[in-house]
């Protein structure tokens, strides 16, 4: 697929074109990302300048800290050119003037029109401005423990939320296991659950101002009903608000839990990991027949450039978010061998080389199908999110712990939303 | 052989003593356990790491760990770990020793003549200096980020020699004017009689007497660079050893075992620091205490 045009041949013939020499206004780019694989970024960095001709230097943050740091820097003066981003930062970005627009780029629109349209609205904001390009996507998915869900007598995963409580009793009450259900509820990370659980669900959770009608349908106050049942019937991890990675990674490699809803990456992270029950552990969609949720972070664009050095950026944008200029993804190509991260176009897994770059465990099918349905609103990327998530996470904390009923947890949310949102 | 037998006082004192070092001992394990945790992990393989139960001792010990950081080789787990580990090592040496320096330099002088010197608002002075601890280092980050930028001092080891040294200075001054507080002013004068100036009789005559508390400031100033996290993230790419240790912890990889291999070489030198030069600290701490 050949979504990119040559920039730098199309650069010089510009220059030609205005007497301009390219190679006068050209400079080294700055490139900010995060600590993953820093040798294999530094190698794609070099591999472009080796094509383009151009220059690059990389510096690396670590992820913890990452936001703190890149925001204290912006807001002390610095603009590198290109930098990893978390979607939750794009709208407060944008209104600080932090990243430039894509949208007068040539070839910018054939980009953005490749994408799942579940996921052009992490791209680009409803007024229509394109922030970015994808680092790496995820779809949720439902991970579970094949051996477990036989053992119990079930012919397959959940398909329903209902199933999914009846299959977990059903493995809790026969001793399969005492916390059959795992998940990331941190508190940070709830609203990332509710999202996929309401979108499962096919409830709309906000419309395209940015409201909150989640708490005009019924079902959402189902879906939290379904929520603490599970936590407060014991089916649950004991400790599940406050398990990290570690505990959930070692609970389902070592059959501690039979469940866990999160990202695809993480089947490649348990099988890399190994240990007794990692060969048992599958993934399915998550229940229910609406949407799944789309995550994944990007790459953005400074503000500061200019000239060839802006075509230089955009050249290396599309090289490390997609597909290059001969139509390979040879960046994402290394983050699926690397973390099985996808980038969220149907050209990318009708590639044959990262077909062949995903491990045999995983089923491509149910991937490729759950990307179909695969969405996310389009509040989540505004700049008073931020505050929601927050919220989120404190009113579901305050549920589980039995100092709010499901149906007042639905109304303060969408209080919460509106009142952020107004300011 | 008649039998003895020991007075109530000497019983009561023998429970006591018993049940101190019950609860020496328990505190001992209270903080020595994470570090054994910490020790025990870097022998382990990831999936050994997250067994369950947990694995007191390494059933498969491995040394790759190790090996990925001191190699620069690819680590358990796929963390590309390069020489990073030793090169912010390196560089947390680097900067903890400049910024002692620094601090010794500037907080020694400055505690000496506010230990010295009465002069109108020497109070206001000291505490000012004082005051600048209660600051949230995150309140003034972004000040210090423009004034390194503009000096060209972004992810330079001098500009987080600079930045430390302003946050450190206060601890030095706070401990070192206690100390020459204790030390008594005929010493000056007699220095001052035969001629020296106040430099040489702080460089000549009150440096060597109140070493301990040099060396306690010293310390406790090395420590803070040492394990300092947030500035170096932020004024810095990685370039000392905290803000290369949180890189570990990823999104998309499991690199706790490498992190704990990592963390036990990075304990190292304060360690050794704590263990050759403890008395010391006890005695220049003290001194400003007992003043």
């Amino acid at each position: 697929m050949g979504l990119g045009l040559s920039l730098p041949a199309a650069a010089a013939l510009l220059a030609a074109c205005s007497g301009e020499d390219p190679e006068a206004t050209r400079r080294t780019l700055r490139f900010v990302g995060w600590d993953f694989l820093p040798d294999t970024i530094q190698t794609h960095l070099d591999t472009w300048s080796a094509v383009s001709g151009g220059t690059v230097e990389l510096e690396v943050l670590p992820v913890t800290g990452y936001p703190a740091a890149i925001q204290t820097r912006f807001r002390g003066g610095d603009r590198p050119d290109l930098f990893y981003n978390f979607t939750y930062l794009l709208g407060q970005f944008l209104e600080n003037g932090w990243n430039r627009t894509l949208n007068d780029l040539p070839g910018v629109e054939e980009r953005i029109d490749a994408l799942y349209p579940g996921a052009r609205s992490r791209f680009v904001t409803a007024d229509g401005q394109i922030t970015s390009l994808p680092y790496f996507s995820a779809v949720f998915m439902n991970h579970y423990n094949a051996a477990m869900v036989e053992q119990a007598g079930f012919s397959g995963p959940p398909q329903t939320l209902q199933e999914y409580y009846d299959q977990c009793a059903k493995i809790k009450a026969d001793g399969i296991s005492d916390a059959p259900y795992e998940s990331s509820w941190l508190n940070e990370r709830i609203e990332e659950y509710l999202m996929a659980t309401l979108l499962g669900e096919g409830i709309t959770a906000f419309d395209d101002a940015a409201q909150p009608v989640f708490a005009d349908d019924p079902r959402s106050v189902d879906v939290l009903e379904w929520w603490r049942a599970m936590y407060q019937d014991g089916l649950t991890s004991p400790t599940i608000l406050t398990d990290d990675n570690p505990e959930l990674i070692g609970g389902m490699t070592q059959g501690t839990f039979a469940f866990y809803a999160g990202h695809d990456y993480w089947l490649k992270i348990f099988n890399d990991v190994g240990g007794p029950a990692a060969a048992d552990l599958r993934m399915a969609p998550m229940p229910g027949a609406g949407q799944t949720l789309l995550a994944g972070e990007v790459v953005q664009m400074g503000p500061d450039l200019e000239g060839t050095a802006l075509k230089d950026a955009w050249d290396l944008l599309k090289f490390y978010t997609g597909a290059d200029n001969d139509g390979n993804f040879t960046v994402p190509l290394t983050w699926v061998e690397a973390a099985a991260l996808a980038v969220p176009y149907p050209s990318f897994f009708e590639d044959p080389a990262i077909q062949a770059a995903y491990p045999d465990y995983y089923d491509l099918g149910v991937i490729t199908s759950e990307y179909d349905r695969a969405g996310t609103p389009a509040a989540r990327a505004l700049s008073w999110y931020q505050g929601f998530q927050v919220k989120v996470g404190e009113r579901v904390n305050d549920m589980l712990a039995g100092d709010a009923t499901p149906a007042e947890t639905v109304a303060n949310m969408a209080d919460d939303a509106v009142e952020l949102a107004a300011g | 052989m008649a039998s003895r037998t020991l007075s109530r006082p000497v019983l009561r004192r023998r429970a006591v003593t018993a049940l101190l070092y019950a609860a020496l001992v328990l505190f001992a394990v209270w903080v020595l356990f994470p570090f054994w945790f910490l020790v025990n992990s870097s022998f382990m393989t990831p999936a050994e790491a997250v067994a369950v139960p947990p694995h007191w001792i390494p059933e498969e010990p491995t040394l790759g760990n190790y090996s990925a950081i001191l190699a620069g080789q690819v680590a358990p787990g796929g963390a590309q770990v390069g020489l990073r580990v030793l090169t912010a090592l390196g560089e947390s040496l680097a900067v903890g020793i400049l910024t002692v320096v620094a601090n010794l330099a500037l907080g020694g002088t400055a505690a000496y003549s506010m230990s010295r010197f009465r002069f109108r608002g020497s109070r206001l002075s000291y505490f000012s200096v004082l005051f600048a601890r209660l600051v949230p280092p995150i309140a003034i980050v972004a000040a210090f980020f423009v004034a390194l930028r503009d000096l060209g001092l972004i992810n330079s080891r001098y500009g987080l020699v600079i930045v430390y040294t302003s946050f450190t200075l206060p601890i030095t001054i706070l401990v070192l004017k206690n100390y020459f507080d204790g030390l008594p002013r005929e010493l000056d004068e007699a220095a001052l009689v035969d001629g020296a100036s106040r430099l040489q009789a702080l460089w000549y005559v009150i440096r060597p007497i109140a070493r301990p508390g040099f060396i306690a400031a010293a310390c406790l100033v090395f420590l803070e660079s040492w394990g300092e996290f947030f500035y170096a993230l932020t004024l810095t790419n990685q370039l000392t050893i905290p803000p290369v240790l949180a890189g570990f912890r990823g999104f998309f990889q499991f690199n706790w075992t490498t992190l704990a291999a990592a963390t036990v070489l990075a304990v190292v030198p304060p360690v050794l620091l704590a263990l050759v030069f403890q008395r010391y600290v006890v005695r220049g701490l003290a001194q400003g205490v007992a003043k």
